[in-house]
């Protein structure tokens, strides 16, 4: 018994010895790999009055096309780390409660961008009009005063409450030029519209979306809704 | 009457319990990184790549969706097609979740999307360009409302090319100063501006090729007196078949412009002054150059002058005039 114990322990002992020390090894399979984006954190530009050098560690090397025929390249040039490109909706229901006649309604809700790159743009669209459940009524999309009508991509002044229809004023930074005040509204476009842009870096900037209804009495009894689409991406 | 207490309790329990609470509004806050990708690869071949999706607020219901978008305008925006297009493929390799699949983020936590991306066989080569979407499903209601519904984009700008090499077609669409005066003279145009003056500079590129360049430009200005001033422009990417207004990394500031400037030279100017841009491409000896000039000079203060001149002539033949008949 005991000599089967000393056997076994030289045994187990043997092994941690031949034990080959772990290595990391390429992940994937002939057909993929897991690659990983560039060590970006010790990049950094070095410059003196006859040169300027980009430092970037990790960068892919040429020599992966040889091998595996692709180069991924993970962030913007200019900017020697990875920064998350940050999106912010207040609210996600415009909630109108009981809409009046002739008793323009206003909902509102904030847009918060925060990217370290050079520009964003924040697009919105609707799935379709204000309509009921059944789809058998509809409240329009605005044409604001009418005076000129407003349209998907320039906001006009709409202040009459004789004037009906679903649209939205945004106000803030980075707003479209075509938002003169708070005033001014566009009608919901069912592509997507660009309202706020920058060709810079942003850091928290935010704009006040409001959405305002205002029906006739002759708008049929019912519950309304869209969904409301709010899109942001980073400039390329 | 211990019996009674007891049922009120019980009572009182659930109906705490089931009672509504305030309504809140609900938060959704999308970050992502990397927020772009940029990818040269071969024909017939795939790779992975992975995007972290960070739920800063509220919990919700999500699902991810790649669409193919175009350039649009000279500033970088994009205008977006309903689906992928292209000789591209996109799948997930998440083990729970696929494209256009919904799933549960509770609050404060990430998702990895772990793309893979497919070229086809005999992929024509060139650029595609996509974006990854993680969209929020709007939330339920039974009153008339707007349901809004959070979208987060992250840019996938890829290549597809058999030798690995991606040629370069880039002229210079405009390079010009916003001038305060025009005068033409024999059929030549002389842009103006006060010695004052900011000089805003526009310098938009033309990519006429099938692959996207990321230029690297520098402005110049060199004016009598050896007056020298140059400015960095930001290597941003030029996609194929489009234009694209560079700038400098501090946002040009200028008062008297209408559109977006790439730059703006700041200074007291008198003469004639040239300016030229130098552009590169990052691992290519190809270069292009382009010039431009204007003259700074102080219109204003001439017409002034000339008014001042014209009066005080007027008056002095007033006055001689009056001499003469008294």
């Amino acid at each position: 018994m005991l000599k089967k114990l000393i056997n076994y322990s030289l045994l187990l002992l043997l092994l941690f010895i031949m034990v080959a020390t772990v290595r990391a090894d390429r992940m994937g399979s002939t057909n993929y790999e897991f690659l990983f984006t560039n060590l970006n954190s010790g990049g950094t530009t070095t410059s003196s009055s006859n040169y300027t050098l980009d430092i970037s560690l990790g960068q892919t090397a040429a020599k992966r096309w040889e091998e595996n025929g692709y180069i991924v390249r993970a962030g913007f040039q200019y900017i020697h780390k990875l920064y998350p490109f940050t999106f912010t909706l207040s609210d996600t229901t415009l909630d109108f409660d009981t809409l009046l006649p002739n008793t323009p309604t206003t909902r509102s809700l904030t847009a918060l961008i925060s990217h370290r790159g050079q520009g964003y743009e924040v697009k919105v669209y609707e799935d379709h009009k204000l309509q009921t459940f059944d789809g058998g009524a509809w409240i329009n999309d605005t044409l604001c005063n009418n005076d000129p009508a407003c349209t998907s991509t320039q906001a006009e002044l709409w202040d009459d409450d004789s004037d009906y229809g679903f649209g939205y004023n945004v106000t803030g930074h980075d707003v479209a030029p075509d938002f003169l005040g708070t005033n001014h509204y566009r009608p919901f476009s069912t592509s997507p519209v660009t309202f706020m842009s920058s060709n810079t870096l942003a850091l928290a900037r935010q704009s006040l979306i409001k959405a305002k209804i205002n029906i006739d009495g002759a708008q049929a009894a019912g519950t309304y809704q869209t969904i409301l689409r709010f899109i942001a991406v980073p400039k390329y | 009457m211990r019996k009674q207490i007891l049922l009120i309790l019980i009572a009182l329990t659930l109906a705490g319990a089931c009672w509504p609470g305030a309504a809140a509004a609900q938060e959704i806050s999308l970050s992502v990184i990397p927020p772009q990708v940029e990818i040269i690869m071969k024909p017939n071949l795939s790779l992975i790549k992975a995007f972290n999706f960070e739920n800063l607020g509220d919990p919700g219901v999500f699902y991810f969706k790649v669409i193919s978008f175009r350039s649009s305008g000279d500033q970088g925006n994009l205008d977006f097609l309903p689906e992928a297009e292209g000789p591209v493929r996109f799948s997930l390799e998440n083990s729970d979740i696929g494209l256009e699949e919904r799933f549960f983020l509770k609050g404060k936590s990430t998702v990895q999307a772990i793309l893979k991306v497919r070229t086809i066989e005999n992929a024509p080569p060139g650029d595609y360009y996509y974006t990854l979407l993680m969209i929020s499903e709007p939330p339920s209601t039974q009153v008339s409302a707007g349901r809004g519904s959070a979208i987060l984009g992250a840019n996938l700008l890829i290549s597809i090319t058999n030798d690995g090499f991606t040629s370069t077609t880039v002229k210079v669409a405009q390079f010009q100063i916003i001038p305060r005066y025009k005068f033409h003279f024999f059929g030549k145009t002389f842009l103006v501006i006060e010695p004052t003056d900011q000089v805003p500079v526009i310098l938009k590129l033309a990519n006429t090729g099938n692959y996207f360049v990321a230029p690297e430009a520098k402005v110049s200005l060199r004016g009598p007196y050896g007056i020298r001033q140059s400015k960095k422009l930001l290597p941003q990417n030029v996609l194929r078949n489009s234009q694209r207004l560079l700038t400098t990394a501090e946002p040009p500031q200028c008062e008297r412009c209408q559109t977006a400037v790439s730059a703006v030279f700041n200074g007291f100017y008198f003469g004639k002054y040239q300016l030229s841009a130098d552009i590169g491409f990052a691992g290519q000896n190809q270069k292009i150059f382009a010039t431009s000039e204007y003259w700074a000079l102080p219109i204003k203060l001439t017409r002034i002058v000339l008014g001042l001149f014209l009066a005080a002539g007027m008056l002095l033949l007033f006055l001689k005039s009056r001499h003469k008949y008294e």
